[in-house]
């Protein structure tokens, strides 16, 4: 048994996934679009959990998967979630998987708030009405999970539901049916209202006889609703009827006991402290600063640190031994390839794991609690003014901590081009690895001045991400909607499972996708530190890194720093930022020497543009995992290396006037 | 019955019917109707946050943010007395 599982957002859906599916089966890629669908198995089967929708006719690429879904995947019936507290609104998402004709099965979700608010439904009327199986559960106290489950033993087969359209929009059906090459009238007739509903993706997985004639249809039919008033667009006249549909069915099987409704009362309270004006910014730093003090400075930084212990002075040390005993030579190409290369690869992959667990963990619960939401909406004013959402500030101030959990944690922002946007400026977001190389600079040219210094480098970064947004807004990601109607989620207490499952995922998608990237660069860079032209590098300028060095020193003179050593010591930064300090020590031989290569003004400049250029691997590695565009990797690769040349070439050469 | 009032105008606790919201963009559009804002729909002013630039409503039971252009744009007849 498949059951396709298709809701409304916020209506508890990956609640009852995570419920009922025993295990995640796997995470598996939709060919040519970028989003997942999560398969997990149940009792009878498995289920298919698809990208929360309001509608079937997708208004992003995520709710797109649910037209493809319908249209090419195999399945057995479709488990629709209803949130029980807004059936109204819910109910126009099912009536359009009704017509379809397919077995579906209605849970409506959240039944024992419901009967808090005073209302009660008649299930067996609603099923009756809606030609289908309706059954009423709480994914919070497990009530009518079993008989859910029961439900979903055996297909039941249904007849499709019907509602009529009005004479202009039948008659329009009725010539799109005569165009659509199809057996099953049912799928014909849900076809025909699909396209009159504007779904584009039709278009893509089904052949018509002739499609200009489609359109034409479609067109005309769109001009004698206008022309006859029954509505101001085709979609509207459509979504009348079925309004009209709805409100029948409410009115027959929703029994309202008016008593206020209490926890609204509450709700608006929490609101008007948490989306004051200046309150709410103060709960929202503090929120922030607490997610960042558990995450960088509390657990994370000692996890990823033991870690880096149990690698660096642990096992690979033991590993040299067993190497050693096996034969190998001290020093020789295996034994530096597998521990300088390999084993180095892993741990810099592993490092990253306890702060990725840690911040999901924290976000995914103030996620599900409702705030999130909340905190987007309270900043959305101010950065809608860069092209950006409410949504991104969360992936942003993250950066600071650390880019690659930033960048996956824009998973939340739903329209992709803004989404891809906020992944484009986080690398100028300054992370934590770049404190050693401003750390070293500033106590060597700036002293007095030092925190003054290393504070310009965080408000640098973050005016270069938000200029550059604007920007990229205006030019790259013009078209970009810009919208922003945002449903605004009661407060919810958070459900474990939830949030270990989620939380788990982001691991595994890390180490599964941008791991790869990671080892794959590390073993590259190990490569061309250790051998040169004439084999093995004796020394530091004889080895391929120095070549390299060489070769791009001249670019940087105008910045201040054109030698070999300082872009030798940034192609090895790439790999990880903190790099770009111990590689100067070992490539320069020490700090006093460090200090006599640079002038103040070439310090800074090298500071600015350490923050600025590439991200670091494993950020790449989780940009490309997040985008799947290679191209759109490559690009903000290229962004950021053109960003940080201007910036850095204007503040060194402005910095010459006034020297 | 033409009326020139909108969610913009309205005062924090009103009701009003949607008589018309054609100058929204044809994207945002569809949303609305997707979250129930729609013409002839019953909706409630509950907030207004961020300086007055965004407008919390009611429809059909579920609270909605939307942006002050967008507001301007949804006419409405009060029913608020």
């Amino acid at each position: 048994m498949r059951y396709l599982l298709i809701g409304n957002p916020n209506v508890g859906k990956s609640s009852v996934f995570n419920l009922m599916s025993e295990t995640y089966a796997h995470v598996a890629n939709y060919g040519g679009i970028t989003v997942e669908k999560k398969i997990g198995k149940f009792k009878y089967g498995k289920l298919i959990d698809l990208p929360g929708t309001y509608s079937v006719t997708p208004n992003s690429e995520d709710e797109g998967i649910v037209t493809y879904s319908l249209i090419n995947d195999e399945f057995d019936g479709i488990l629709n979630v209803v949130d029980s507290t807004h059936v109204k609104r819910n109910l126009h998402l099912s009536i359009q998987l009704l017509e379809l004709g397919v077995p579906v099965i209605i849970a409506l979700n959240m039944i024992d708030e419901l009967y808090q608010t005073g209302k009660k439904i008649d299930i067996d009327k609603l099923s009756k009405k809606l030609k289908c199986k309706v059954v009423g559960i709480s994914a919070r106290t497990k009530e009518g999970l079993n008989d859910l489950l029961d439900n979903l033993k055996e297909v039941q087969n249904r007849e499709s539901l019907k509602i009529y359209y009005g004479k202009i929009i039948e008659k329009a059906i009725e010539k799109l049916m005569a165009l659509i090459i199809e057996k099953n009238k049912d799928l014909k007739r849900w076809l025909a209202i699909q396209l009159l509903e504007g779904n584009e993706d039709i278009y893509k997985y089904i052949k018509f006889t002739n499609s200009e004639e489609v359109k034409l249809i479609i067109k005309e039919c769109e001009d004698e609703i206008i022309d006859s008033k029954e509505a101001s667009s085709l979609k509207g006249a459509i979504f009348n009827w079925r309004r009209e549909f709805i409100n029948k069915i409410i009115n027959d099987c929703v029994s309202v006991d008016i008593t206020e409704n209490k926890m609204k009362i509450k709700n608006h309270k929490i609101d008007k402290f948490i989306m004051h004006p200046f309150l709410g910014i103060i709960v929202f730093l503090f929120v922030m600063f607490s997610i960042y003090f558990l995450t960088f400075d509390l657990f994370g930084t000692v996890l990823s640190d033991g870690i880096d212990y149990l690698i660096s002075e642990q096992f690979s040390p033991g590993l040299r031994n067993i190497l050693l005993f096996l034969g190998f030579k001290d020093n020789g190409i295996v034994m530096s390839l597998i521990l300088d290369g390999v084993i180095a690869g892993v741990g810099g992959i592993l490092v990253f794991v306890p702060q990725i667990a840690i911040l999901f963990l924290l976000l995914s619960i103030i996620e599900s609690t409702g705030y999130m939401a909340r905190v987007a909406m309270m900043l959305d004013t101010f950065l809608s003014k860069f092209g950006l959402n409410g949504r991104s500030i969360v992936p942003l101030v993250t950066g600071i901590g650390c880019n690659v959990p930033a960048i996956m944690a824009t998973r939340t922002i739903a329209d992709k081009r803004e989404r891809f946007l906020t992944i484009m400026i986080i690398p100028f977001m300054s992370c934590s690895a770049r404190i050693p190389i401003y750390a070293l600079m500033a106590s060597l040219f700036f002293d007095k001045y030092k925190a003054i210094v290393i504070l310009s480098m965080y408000i640098i970064g973050a005016i270069v991400a938000l200029v550059s947004a604007k920007l990229l807004s205006l030019s790259f990601f013009k078209n970009t909607a810009n919208k922003f109607v945002l449903e605004i989620p009661s407060y919810r207490f958070p459900s474990g499972k939830n949030v270990y499952r989620k939380t788990k995922l982001m691991i595994m998608d890390f180490i599964n996708k941008a791991g790869k990237f990671i080892l794959l660069g590390t073993i590259v860079l190990w490569f061309l530190q250790y051998l040169g032209p004439n084999g093995v590098a004796k020394t530091n300028d004889s080895s391929f890194l120095a070549y390299l060095g060489n070769f791009f020193a001249p670019l940087f003179r105008p910045l201040g720093f054109g030698t070999w050593q300082a872009s030798s010591s940034l192609i090895v930064g790439f790999l990880a930022k903190e790099l770009i300090f111990s590689s100067m020590m070992v490539i320069y031989g020490g700090e006093a020497l460090v200090s006599i290569a640079f002038t103040g003004l070439s310090a800074f400049s090298f500071m600015v543009f350490s923050l600025l250029y590439l991200p670091c691997l494993a950020a790449v590695g989780t940009i490309h995992q997040e985008t799947k565009s290679l191209r759109f990797t490559l690009l903000s690769l290229l962004f950021t290396l053109v960003v940080a040349y201007i910036v850095s070439l204007v503040i060194y050469q402005v910095g010459l006037l006034f020297i | 019955m033409e009326s020139s009032k909108t969610i913009y105008d309205m005062k924090i606790g009103e009701t009003g019917i949607i008589i018309n919201m054609d100058g929204i963009e044809k994207d945002t559009y569809h949303r609305f109707l997707d979250l129930g804002i729609a013409p002839n729909a019953e909706i409630k002013l509950l907030s207004k946050i961020s300086f007055n630039q965004l407008f919390i409503i009611e429809v059909d039971e579920v609270e909605i943010c939307i942006r002050k252009k967008d507001a301007k744009c949804i006419f409405i007849n009060s029913l608020s007395r």
